[in-house]
Formats: C-alpha cells, structure tokens, sequence
C-alpha cells in the first residue's frame, strides 16, 4: 500500500489493481491482531485518566508514565461489579487487559479484566507538589481574587484560532453584547509547544491597554491534552497577570491548576464568554425599569406637588371667597343702613316738612285768621268810629243846631232885644270860642280813630 | 484597561439608579425633579445608543509578539 501511494503521488489518475474498501480493511487488521493476540502482555502498566463511568461500563484513558502516549481502556460493568476498588485519575495502575479491536470504527481499546493500582504517577505527584506551593503563597486564596469588571470595554482571549473554543467565546460574548471588541490571541493549546505559547498569548494580552478582562480557554480533551494548564510557567503566567482573568479548560469535570489560580474559574469556554460579558438584554431591561421607576417616582412627585399646591389654591380660594362672603355681607348690611338711613331721614324730612306745612298752614291760617278778624276789628272799629263820628256829627250837628238855634234865638233875641251891642257882640265871641272848640274836638276825634285803625290803641 | 463607553454602562446605570432613589424619596421641588428627570432622559438616550451599537470588532493576534493576523 505504501508503494502504491509512493508510485502514484503527484498524479491526477486513480491508482490501479489493488484498492481496498475501509470494512475490508477494518477486517483484516481484526484478523491480524486476533492472530496475533499471543504477542501482546496481559498486563500493562500505566497512569489513570480521563475516567468516564456508565452503567455499562467505565472507560479511562491509560498514559504512558515517560512517553506522551496513551491507549484507550474499557472496563465492563460485569467485570467492574467484581472488583472492591475504584479508579483513580493519576494513579499509576497495573491493568489485566485483552486488544480489541473494532471493526466499525477502526479503534483499538483494553478490554480490562482487573487493576491494581501501584501509588501516585510522578506526574500526579509533581502536580500535588505545585498546587501545595501556589496555595502557600496565596494563590488559590479566594480573597486574592480580583473582581471581573462589571462592564468591560475590551475582552481579551487566549485560545486557539482553530479550535471550538474561539468560537464558543465570540458566540457567547456577541449573543450577551454584540459591540464588544474582543483581541483574540492565537495560542497552541495542547502539546510541547503549548506552554511558551500559552505564556507569551496571556503576557501580551495582559500588558495590552485595551484589555480590561481576560480569557484563558480551550475545549475538552484528554487529560494529557489539557495537561499544559498544569504547567509552572502557565499558571504562574496566568497568577502574574494584573488584568483580571477568567480561565476555562476542558469540561465541568476537569480541574487545572490555571483554573485555580486564575481570578474566576468557567467550566466551559462559553461559560467563560458570559463570565466576562454583561448581558445587554439585562441592561436594557435594567434602565427600562429604572426608566419606569423615574417616570412613576417623577410622576408621582409632580402629582404631589400640584395636589398640595391645589390645596393651597382651594384653602386660598376659600378663604377668599368667605372674605368676599363677608365683604358681601357687609356691602349688604351697608346697603341696607343706607337704605333704611334714606328712609328715616325721608321719615324725618318728610314729619319735618309735614310739621312745616302744617305750622305754616296752621300760622296761614293764624294770620289769615288774625288778618280776618284784624279786619273785622279794623271794620268794627271803623263802624264803631263812623259811629262815633256819626254820633258826634249828630251831637255836634244837634249841639250846632242847639246851639245855632239857641244863638238865633238870642241874635234873634238880642237882636229884638237890641239892648245892647255888647251884648250881641259878646254873643259872636262865644259863638266863635264854640267853634274853635268843635274844631279842636274834631281833630282829637279824628287823632283817636287814626290810632285805633292803625292799631296803635 | 479599557474605559470609555462600556465603562460608561456602569456609571450611567448607577447615575439613573441614584436619580430614581432621589426622586422617589420625593424630597425635591418641582424645579430640581424637573432637573433630574431632563438628566435621566439625557443617560437613558444616551445609555441606549450605547447599547445599540453594531457588532464590535475582533482582532486576532498571535502569541508571537511579531505575527499578529
């Protein structure tokens, strides 16, 4: 087979003659090895790994204790149920075991019939040695541990370019925070070349300014593919590192020393990518509810306050309103003194000049009355003078004509008698003196009526 | 170390958070609540453009100090 691959390499033409198929193939290698099974041991020696125990069965991986070589091993659960110890990863075993191997998938395992284990490995005792002197200088003390940033702006990943792990990483950190930047640094995470590899990836990542949190990943794998996480340099490296550090390796059940030492521990690398990332769905839903918190407190608030100023407004509103009530009441208490002021001091106006009135009709009357009877006493006494002066033109008329009579009787006489002139002459003197004397009675009687008239008397 | 706009996730969340506790204790005026709810709805613009951002940037380096990719 090898010659024909040789003969036919660098050719664009299948080869000819002898091709097999992979089951004929799978046949006769089981063929060769059943054939041969007098030539292998029945026992081996080796260390434990990678234990997987199911109902039917255990499987382990059993490492070379000098060489990194490994051979796969099952152990039956009939056979399991039989034996009174257990398996322990680490352990240097001797193992009773057969070669199988299957056809279907062209895989060689043990099948193991019994072990003894013979003690720790080196391996395993080394691994114990370093984990002891890390724990003594604090590095697996958990108050040691640095915090991961809450809200990091640049993630840093140290992992291989090739494998899942890289991937699960960005899914996990892009699903959580799509504009997250990550710096993921290409790292050989398994084999000789791992550990510089590993060491000089978390250094450069570490010392970057951009990076405020790191990752330190790979996926599962075999024990001794994982072993480079057991590593000094890897773990002091990841110990060293100032930025804080998230490692993740392998699966739930594998343990690292990197893991130990590293500031948070991940089970698997997408656990890592959400250790490290805030998840945007949470804070958005955060400042919604804050959002809803400040509306409601705000809303709240400015309710409050205008309830309270409403208050103000209606104890305000009133109190002006009773002050207006009062003035009201007071305009009305006004307007009705005034109005019944108006009507008193018309009352009195109104009796005052009714008094008036009547006093002036009253004294109208009075005068016309007194004027009346005034003038009734002036008509009276203007009869009573006319009388008078009817009586003493009488009188006087009747004394004249006496008189004249008598005076003619005496002329008559005296002059019959013509005794004497004297005589007659003396008769003419008194008969003027009479005369004189009538004048002056008159004019008294004349004086008398004028003051009675005039109301002198 | 990073800083800037992620960073700013943390103080703006803290910021908002302190301004609702301000404002549901309900100590403040009307002028200074008007204040704090113009902040918050500044942070919260703010906040969400921050989130809304496209997908961030990968750059992948090698752990050769001299090989980045």
């Amino acid at each position: 087979m090898a010659d024909a691959d040789q003969s036919r390499a660098g050719t664009r033409a299948p080869p000819d003659g002898n091709v097999w198929s992979v089951h004929r193939l799978n046949t006769q290698i089981g063929s060769v090895l059943n054939a041969a099974g007098d030539q292998f041991p029945s026992f081996v020696v080796g260390e434990v790994s990678d234990i997987h125990p199911y109902e039917y069965g255990t499987f382990f991986d059993l490492r070379d204790l000098n060489e990194d070589t490994t051979i796969s091993c099952i152990l039956w659960a009939y056979q399991r149920d039989t034996i009174d110890h257990e398996l322990e990863a680490g352990t240097e075993t001797i193992i009773q075991a057969s070669v199988d191997f299957y056809e279907d998938n062209g895989q060689t395992q043990l099948a193991v019939k019994q072990f003894w284990p013979v003690g720790d490995s080196d391996r395993s005792e080394g691994l114990e040695e370093l984990r002891a002197q890390l724990d003594a200088e604090g590095l697996l003390d958990a108050t040691a541990k640095q915090s991961l940033p809450t809200y990091p702006s640049h993630v840093g990943v140290v992992t291989s370019l090739s494998g899942s792990a890289r991937e699960d990483v960005r899914e996990a950190v892009r699903s959580r925070h799509p504009g997250l930047p990550l710096t993921i640094c290409d790292a050989t995470v398994q084999g000789e070349a791992a550990v510089p590899s590993l060491v000089n990836g978390i250094q450069r990542l570490d010392q970057s300014p951009d990076v405020d949190v790191l990752v330190v990943t790979r996926g599962g794998g075999a024990d001794a593919d994982l072993w480079c996480f057991n590593e000094e340099p890897v773990v002091r490296a990841i110990a060293a590192c100032t930025t804080p550090t998230v490692v993740a390796v392998g699966h739930e059940d594998d343990d690292t020393l990197a893991e130990a030492v590293a500031d948070r521990r991940a089970m698997t690398p997408t656990d890592a990518g959400v250790a490290v990332t805030p998840d945007l769905s949470v804070v958005r839903r955060d400042a919604a509810q804050l959002e809803h918190r400040i509306d409601r407190a705000h809303d709240t608030l400015v309710a409050d306050r205008i309830d309270r100023l409403r208050q103000r407004l209606d104890a305000g509103y009133q109190q002006i309103e009773r002050r207006v009530q009062r003035q009201q009441a007071a305009y009305q208490r006004a307007g009705d003194l005034e109005h019944r002021i108006h009507a008193a001091y018309a009352s009195v106006v109104r009796n005052r000049v009714d008094t008036l009135e009547q006093r002036i009709a009253a004294a109208h009357r009075d005068v016309v009355h007194t004027t009346e009877r005034e003038a009734v006493t002036a008509h009276a006494t203007q009869r009573r003078l006319y009388n008078l002066e009817t009586r003493i033109d009488r009188a006087y008329q009747t004394h004249v004509d006496r008189e004249l009579d008598q005076l003619e009787t005496r002329i008559k006489t005296g002059y019959r008698n013509r005794v004497a002139d004297a005589r007659v002459t003396k008769t003419e003197t008194r008969t003027r003196r009479l005369w004189a004397a009538v004048a002056i009675l008159g004019v008294l009687l004349l004086l008398t009526l004028f003051a009675v008239v005039t109301g002198l008397v | 170390m990073g800083t800037d706009e992620s960073g700013d996730i943390g103080e703006r969340l803290a910021r908002l958070e302190e301004i609702a506790e301000t404002l549901e204790e309900g100590e403040v005026g009307l002028e200074r609540a008007q204040t704090l709810r113009e902040e918050a709805d500044e942070q919260l613009t703010t906040l969400r453009e921050t989130l809304n951002v496209g997908d961030g940037e990968i750059i992948e380096v090698s752990s050769d100090n001299t090989d980045d990719s």
